[in-house]
C-alpha cells in the first residue's frame, strides 16, 4: 500500500460515522450527512484515480533492487497526509455535533481544506502545468464552489424547517445576527 | 489482497444491509445515494472506470429522483 490508497482507506473508514449519522440522525442531519460523503468520496476517487494512473506508468528498473524515498515523497506524504486528517475531522466533527446547522458547517469545511492539499498532491507529484495537476486543481474548485452553494441552501432549509422563516428573530436582532 | 479492497467490500455489504433494513423511504433515497457511491468507488477499484461512470449517474441522480417522484406521487394519492 502507498500513500494514496492508505488516504483512499482511511477515508472509507471515515464514512462509517457519516453513514451512522446519515441513518440515526433527523431527515435535516442525514441531509448533511449525504452532502459531506459525497465530497468524502470524490476525494476517494481522486487518490484511487492516481494511484492506478501511478501503476500503469510503472516500468520495471534496470539494476535498482529497492524503491528510494525521495524528499517529493515525503512531501507527497505531508499534503495527503493533511488532506485526508481534515475531511477525517469532519466525519468525526459531524458525529459529535448535536444539531444540523452545527453539522453543516463541518460538511461546509470538508469542501474546501482537503480537497486543496490533495489537489496540491497531486500537482507536486505530476506538475501544475499537466492534465492530472490541471484536473485534480479543477476538481478542488468545483467542490469548493459546487459545496459552498450547497451548504447555503442546506443551511436555508434547516433554517426554514426549524424556525418557519429565514428572518431573524428578535432576540438574534439584539445579538447581532 | 490490498486492505482497501477488504474496506470497500465490507462497506458495500453494510450498505446493502443498511438500505435493506432503513424503513423510512425518503431516508431510504439518501442511503441509497450513499450505497451507490461507495459501489462506485468498488467499480474504479475494480478497474472497471465505464461501469463506475454508469452507475454513478444512474445510481445518484436517475434512481433518486424516480424514487422521490414515486414517494411524492404516493402521497399526492
Amino acid at each position: 500500500m502507498n500513500v494514496w490508497f492508505v488516504g483512499a482507506t482511511a477515508l472509507l473508514v471515515g464514512l462509517v460515522p457519516v453513514a451512522w449519522v446519515l441513518i440515526r440522525g433527523d431527515i435535516l442531519e442525514a441531509l448533511v450527512a449525504l452532502q459531506l460523503a459525497g465530497t468524502v468520496v470524490a476525494i476517494v476517487l481522486l487518490l484511487i484515480g492516481e494511484e492506478l494512473r501511478r501503476r500503469a506508468d510503472l516500468r520495471p528498473l534496470h539494476g535498482q533492487s529497492r524503491a528510494v524515498t525521495t524528499t517529493l515523497d515525503y512531501a507527497l506524504y505531508v499534503l495527503v497526509g493533511i488532506g485526508v486528517t481534515a475531511e477525517l475531522v469532519a466525519c468525526v466533527g459531524l458525529l459529535a455535533m448535536g444539531r444540523a446547522i452545527d453539522r453543516l458547517h463541518y460538511a461546509s469545511a470538508a469542501t474546501g481544506i482537503g480537497p486543496a492539499f490533495i489537489a496540491a498532491a497531486v500537482c507536486t507529484r505530476e506538475g501544475v502545468v499537466s492534465a492530472q495537476g490541471l484536473a485534480a486543481i479543477l476538481i478542488a474548485v468545483v467542490l469548493a464552489v459546487a459545496g459552498g452553494t450547497l451548504g447555503l441552501a442546506v443551511a436555508r432549509i434547516v433554517r426554514l424547517r426549524t424556525h418557519g422563516t429565514l428572518e431573524p428573530s428578535a432576540a438574534e436582532r439584539e445579538r447581532g445576527g | 489482497m490490498n486492505v482497501i479492497y477488504v474496506v470497500t467490500i465490507v462497506l458495500v455489504g453494510a450498505g446493502a444491509l443498511a438500505v435493506v433494513l432503513v424503513r423510512d423511504l425518503v431516508r431510504l433515497t439518501m442511503v441509497a445515494s450513499l450505497y451507490t457511491l461507495l459501489l462506485v468507488v468498488f467499480f474504479l477499484l475494480l478497474h472497471a472506470p465505464d461501469v463506475a461512470l454508469s452507475e454513478l449517474v444512474v445510481g445518484t441522480i436517475a434512481y433518486p429522483v424516480v424514487l422521490l417522484a414515486a414517494i411524492l406521487l404516493g402521497k399526492a394519492d
